[in-house]
């Protein structure tokens, strides 16, 4: 019944995880341009590679949730064809699949992938839980290499744990223990040092919000609160609430803030339910607090057209969008997607696209344009390294598919997102300081 | 006094009072168990003045929206007889349409109110009520409920098409944040207006169904409309007032929810009612005041466990409680419905059935075998999607055929068969999905005797279910399957020894060492990944449809059909009805159990949002547009379920960009059309086409004897050439 409210719960959680992609170079082409290029694997031909993203789209209550991965891989892939003339030599031609909130799409859409694609990326489905397709995908040679998978995003532990993934947005969990009790989580605590160095070791304390449609929604928030809890930000309440709560329903939450003078609130569901609880604080004359603290998934037109959100902090692992100036790829990313169009959506499938290009590249220099093969990609993919997509996002290991302690913090101020720390356009906070490490009996 | 104990001692009220006392014991257990712990504080230091009216305040806010959602449901259903599913859809679609006149188009506040509230929603009620609903006065109550889910799902469909929610859309509030205190708790004037309009309009509309000719004829209309006629009533004309009025108070509710909600949701707002569904109940489907006290009693509630208890802590160790913004609520109904006697509205008819041919045992099988016969030519000619496509009409169709001895020949109306399918998927994962199997049961590696104890696993389920049935009948138990199904998913479900913690994986299933997902050759033709478990599944199909016609021929079969058509006939002939509602709810459990575990297999996997109440309302619709008491019908709502989304990828967008949008618009509002369709047809698309064929068969029959005969002479005048008549005897 409350089938959508999870929804809006686990994109939210899906975008919360930490991201940091190491430094690459960006090279296009390589390899020998006198090769005569070859159908070097499914999905390459000598003239094109086609590229799948399998992204929840066609859901008939919730059209268009996850449109923004698909753009931002179709707005890549042109400035790929324009810009660096394309891939390996060919010209990249993308396949959208519309896994609609629906398990069964979403194994289609692999299954379909698998034959028509050489490579997935910006995946962005919430349902992926049978990865078995993905991981035993044949190429053209027949072997069961896998389909390499760059996606977005991962919700279930089974994709999160794919051999065959190298997520944008690495799981918190450390897939090594996923069967042990209890399980290790790894992840970003975000600003929470900066909150504290800047109000007090001991000043803050406060509200923690779970989203409460799902289970699995709400432990994945638990590691990052838990994880901010041991470095100091005491816990005065936690709540559950669902993605479809009413602002009334915020209301008991808000009091217990004023009871507890709290000075610190942050909301692990979706965007609205930030701009709720924010609203229903202003109504109430909660007045106590010094940090509302949200990630990337507030990084959105909607708290800015909202006045109560007025002084919200919002840390994320890409560069501010109006930072054009200062990275040229960010530059194209927005030139090439247009401005109404730029989210945490598209911005993170469109820095898919360039992990996956790093990686191709690293092929083609060491193979040639025709030692492109699916084998080969994911071979080439752990030894990826620190990734960046060209300084647009928060530097990471790829290869390793371990979270970044890196951000860029925000607040809204004056209908805007103001840059706050670290202070220089086109920078990053790094500090490993600003990686957790908990273990935690979730599973 | 001691006539009141007496009573309550007596054994007729053991039962409910046993059932009493049960129930305060398990609410008594929620509240010291969750009770939510303050540092320093004691548990009764944290029942303060500030803190009870804080709770109060935020209940009767959000109770007020429920009361007037509720009394629009009460108001339609006492003044027509139809129970509004889509009381919810409307109400979102009135309040989409405030947001587009205020914020869209500027409108100033209150005529923007006006027109919504006064104008477009009694002209959407009166039509909907002339065009869909006057025809289901004497409707069996399965369309009834089908055409109202269907309304529902065409709605929300509609509504997705015309505001697109890629868009963000939010509603100011009434006089913005101003307000005053109450305490230490301030109350914005928007909700006090919620409050101060809930219960006026509970008072106006008692007022109206009870002391004015007007209600009086909206009453009389339901109870025995030939005779209201003949007063003076005009029951059409009072129908569609009803209708309206009950879709203005929708509206309004759906206006003051979409106050508090930070983005407007079609989904949310629909769904809101059934959380309203409670408060109908309590009010027994006809008393407003009683209507509104329900409303109250849930948002207090709510407001409550917000405020005093930590819900994580309720249950024995790792009990995952749910969202209690849904088990609250959906407690509620259930208690209600339990405890509350079921409203009787008099002069209720049944529509004569037509009742399908029972085929023959040889017609059955041969009809199977065609049916498997073409699923091989089928799995031999698509690819591996199209094989898993037509492999999901099957599984729905065998979901669906749960349905036919419980809903299409015993009429008891359930909505929770996807709980059951889910009990079998989750059997099916610890049986065949873990390496050791489950319990004393071997299994792992796809072991397909996972899918029998699936089937066993869900019977205790379905016992548990028909229990309340025994009680309870038509809406009432209707509603009560609707409960089940949501306190399924939020309270089993979510355990994490269930799927609480995410997709669990179940492999595909192995049969004497081959799986079912290995492309194989059969007399030199090739046949792809998964051809197998479609041409299993269908061979499944068949076993259990043929089985089901059996059942159908035999004693049991006869009773089932006679449960339906008269429970008090049965009862005086000697039918045993409690063993046959248990009986048939545990076959229906079984046989969903069944599907739940061949589908877990199919999809790999199994979680939670596979298993919501809400799934299952398609699968309810098509199984009754196709027919759901015969095995063909349901076999015909599997293929019309999965047509949907087939013809969207027939017609992909890349290729036909603005064929495939409608289709996609066909896909969200197609499955709601065909549930209103119903309402023409309340037999079903198959029991109709095969009387119609029958009917032409029989007057080409009557033509053709007709050619043959030889021809009667006509009657005429005696002739010239006929002989004169004489009368012997001398004549008179």
């Amino acid at each position: 019944m409350r089938r959508f409210g999870w929804v809006s719960a686990l994109c939210a959680v899906a975008l919360v995880g930490a991201v940091s992609v190491g430094t690459a170079s960006a090279q296009s082409g390589g390899g020998n341009a006198k090769e005569a290029l070859t159908a070097s694997d499914v999905g390459i031909t000598p003239t094109e590679i086609r590229i799948g993203v399998i992204a929840d789209t066609g859901s008939s209550l919730a059209p268009g949730l996850f449109q923004g991965s698909v753009d931002g891989v179709q707005a890549w892939a042109k400035y790929m064809n324009e810009k660096e003339g394309g891939l390996a030599g060919r010209k990249i031609v993308i396949d959208a699949y519309d896994s609609a909130l629906d398990a069964n799409k979403a194994r289609n859409a692999i299954i379909e992938a698998c034959q028509k694609n050489f490579a997935i990326i910006g995946t962005s489905a919430l349902f992926v839980n049978n990865v078995d397709d993905l991981v035993g995908c044949k190429d053209a040679k027949g072997a069961a290499t896998g389909l390499p998978d760059f996606p977005f995003t991962t919700t279930e532990v089974a994709h999160q744990c794919s051999p065959v993934s190298y997520p944008i947005n690495p799981s918190t969990l450390d897939c090594a223990t996923k069967d042990a009790k209890p399980q290790s989580y790894r992840g970003a605590l975000g600003a929470t040092n900066y909150y504290l160095k800047k109000f007090g070791k001991n000043a803050l304390h406060g509200l923690f919000l779970y989203p409460s449609d799902l289970k699995s929604a709400k432990n994945s928030q638990i590691p990052a609160f838990t994880a901010q809890q041991e470095a100091g930000i005491k816990q005065d309440a936690t709540f559950d609430v669902s993605a479809r709560a009413q602002q009334s329903a915020y209301t008991p939450f808000v009091q217990s803030m004023k009871d507890s003078q709290s000075t610190y609130a942050r909301h692990g569901g979706n965007e609205a339910g930030m701009i709720a609880l924010m609203k229903e604080a202003k109504l109430q004359g909660v007045n106590t607090v010094k940090v509302w603290d949200c990630s990337l998934q507030c990084y959105d037109k909607d708290i800015l057209a909202t006045p109560e959100t007025e002084g919200l902090y919002v840390w994320t692992s890409f560069l501010p969008f109006d930072e054009t100036k200062s990275n040229p790829m960010l530059n194209n990313f927005i030139k090439y997607i247009g401005a109404d169009k730029a989210d945490g959506f598209s911005t993170q499938a469109w820095a898919s696209g360039v992990q996956f290009r790093d990686v191709v590249n690293s092929v083609v220099e060491a193979e040639g344009n025709n030692g492109l093969t699916r084998a080969a990609l994911l071979a080439a993919a752990p030894d990826l390294g620190d990734f960046d997509a060209d300084g647009m996002l928060a530097p990471r290991d790829a290869g390793a598919r371990v979270p970044s302690e890196c951000y860029v913090l925000n607040q809204v101020k004056g209908g805007k997102f103001v840059r706050v720390f670290p202070k220089k356009a086109g920078t990053f906070e790094c500090n490993k300081k600003d990686l957790y490490s908990i273990k935690l009996d979730l599973n | 006094m001691s006539t009141t104990m007496e009573r309550l001692r007596s054994r007729q009220n053991l039962p409910t009072v046993i059932g009493a006392l049960l129930v305060a014991l398990l609410v008594g257990w929620v509240v010291i168990g969750g009770w939510r712990e303050v540092a320093g504080q004691s548990w009764t230091s944290t029942i303060t003045f500030d803190n009870l009216l804080r709770t109060l305040v935020v209940g009767v806010t959000i109770g007020s929206i429920y009361a007037i959602a509720a009394s629009g449901l009460v108001v339609t259903y006492t003044t027509s007889g139809v129970f509004n599913f889509a009381q919810g859809a409307m109400g979102m679609f009135c309040a989409f349409v405030y947001w587009t006149l205020k914020v869209d188009w500027g409108v100033p506040a209150i005529p923007a109110v006006l027109v919504t509230v006064l104008i477009f929603a009694p002209l959407f009620g009166a039509l909907i009520e002339r065009v869909l609903m006057r025809r289901l006065s004497t409707a069996p109550l399965v369309a009834k409920l089908v055409v109202t889910i269907g309304l529902m799902v065409a709605l929300m469909g509609l509504a997705v098409s015309i505001w697109e929610p890629t868009t963000s859309r939010s509603i100011p509030t009434f006089y913005g944040t101003e307000g005053f205190n109450i305490g230490d708790t301030f109350v914005p004037w928007f909700r006090f207006i919620t409050i101060v309009t809930g219960l006026l309009l509970a008072v106006i509309m008692r007022l109206v169904l009870y002391r004015t000719r007007l209600g009086v004829a909206m009453r009389a209309v339901v109870d025995q409309r030939e005779l209201a006629a003949l007063n003076g009533a005009r029951p059409g004309l009072t129908s569609s007032f009803a209708w309206a009025l009950g879709t203005s108070m929708a509206a309004l509710a759906g206006i003051f929810l979409a106050e508090e909600l930070s983005n407007l949701s079609v989904e949310t707002l629909t769904l809101f009612i059934v959380n309203a569904f409670a408060a109908a109940i309590i009010g027994r489907l006809k008393s407003l005041p009683w209507t509104y006290i329900g409303g109250m009693i849930i948002g207090i509630a709510i407001a409550f466990q917000s405020n005093f208890l930590d819900w994580t802590k309720v249950g024995p160790g790792e009990f995952t409680a749910g969202d209690p913004f849904f088990v609250i609520p959906t407690v509620i109904l259930f208690i209600a419905l339990l405890f509350i006697p079921q409203a009787r509205i008099e002069g209720r008819q049944l529509s004569s059935k037509i009742t399908p041919k029972v085929p023959s045992m040889k017609r059955a099988a041969l009809g199977m075998g065609v049916l498997f016969a073409f699923m091989l030519v089928n799995a031999a000619y698509w690819d591996r999607i199209g094989v898993r496509n037509l492999t999901l009409v099957v599984l729905y169709a065998l979901l669906m055929l749960s349905l036919v001895p419980l809903t299409g020949w015993s009429g008891q109306i359930s909505l929770a068969q996807i709980t059951f399918a889910g009990v079998g998927a989750f059997a099916m994962f610890k049986v065949a999905g873990s390496p050791d199997g489950w319990w004393i049961i071997p299994g792992g590696n796809g072991a397909v005797w996972g899918i029998i104890v699936a089937a066993l696993l869900a019977i205790p389920f379905g016992l548990l279910v028909a229990l309340p049935a025994l009680r309870l009948q038509g809406l009432y138990l209707a509603l009560a399957t609707m409960a089940f199904a949501i306190l399924g998913q939020q309270l089993f479900f979510e355990q994490e020894d269930v799927f609480g913690t995410g997709g669990k994986r179940i492999p595909p299933i192995r049969l004497f060492g081959f799986g079912l997902d290995e492309p194989f050759t059969l007399l030199g033709v090739r046949f792809s990944e998964d051809a197998a478990m479609l041409l299993f599944a269908t061979a499944c199909f068949c076993v259990v449809g043929l089985a089901v016609v059996a059942l159908r021929r035999s004693q049991y079969g006869r009773r089932l059909i006679a449960l339906r058509d008269s429970p008090a006939a049965s009862a005086t002939l000697g039918v045993n009805l409690f063993g046959t509602k248990l009986a048939v709810f545990a076959l229906s459990a079984a046989i969903a159990g069944f599907a739940g575990a061949l589908n877990g297999a199919y999809l790999g996997s199994a979680s939670t949002p596979d298993f919501e109440m809400l799934k299952g309302l398609p699968i309810l619709l098509l199984a009754v547009v196709g027919g759901v008491s015969l095995v063909s019908g349901v076999l015909f709502g599997g293929f019309a379920l999965q047509s949907f989304a087939w013809l969207v990828e027939l017609f992909p967008a890349r290729t036909y960009p603005t064929l495939n949008q409608w289709l996609v618009y066909w896909q969200r509002i197609g499955p709601g059309l065909a549930g209103i369709g119903i309402g023409r047809e309340p037999d079903g698309v198959v029991v109709q086409v095969s009387n119609d064929l029958d009917e032409k068969k029989r007057k080409k029959a009557e033509k053709a004897a007709a050619a043959v005969a030889p021809e009667e002479p006509p009657d005429q005048e005696p002739s010239g050439d006929r002989p004169p008549l004489t009368v012997a005897g001398g004549g008179a």
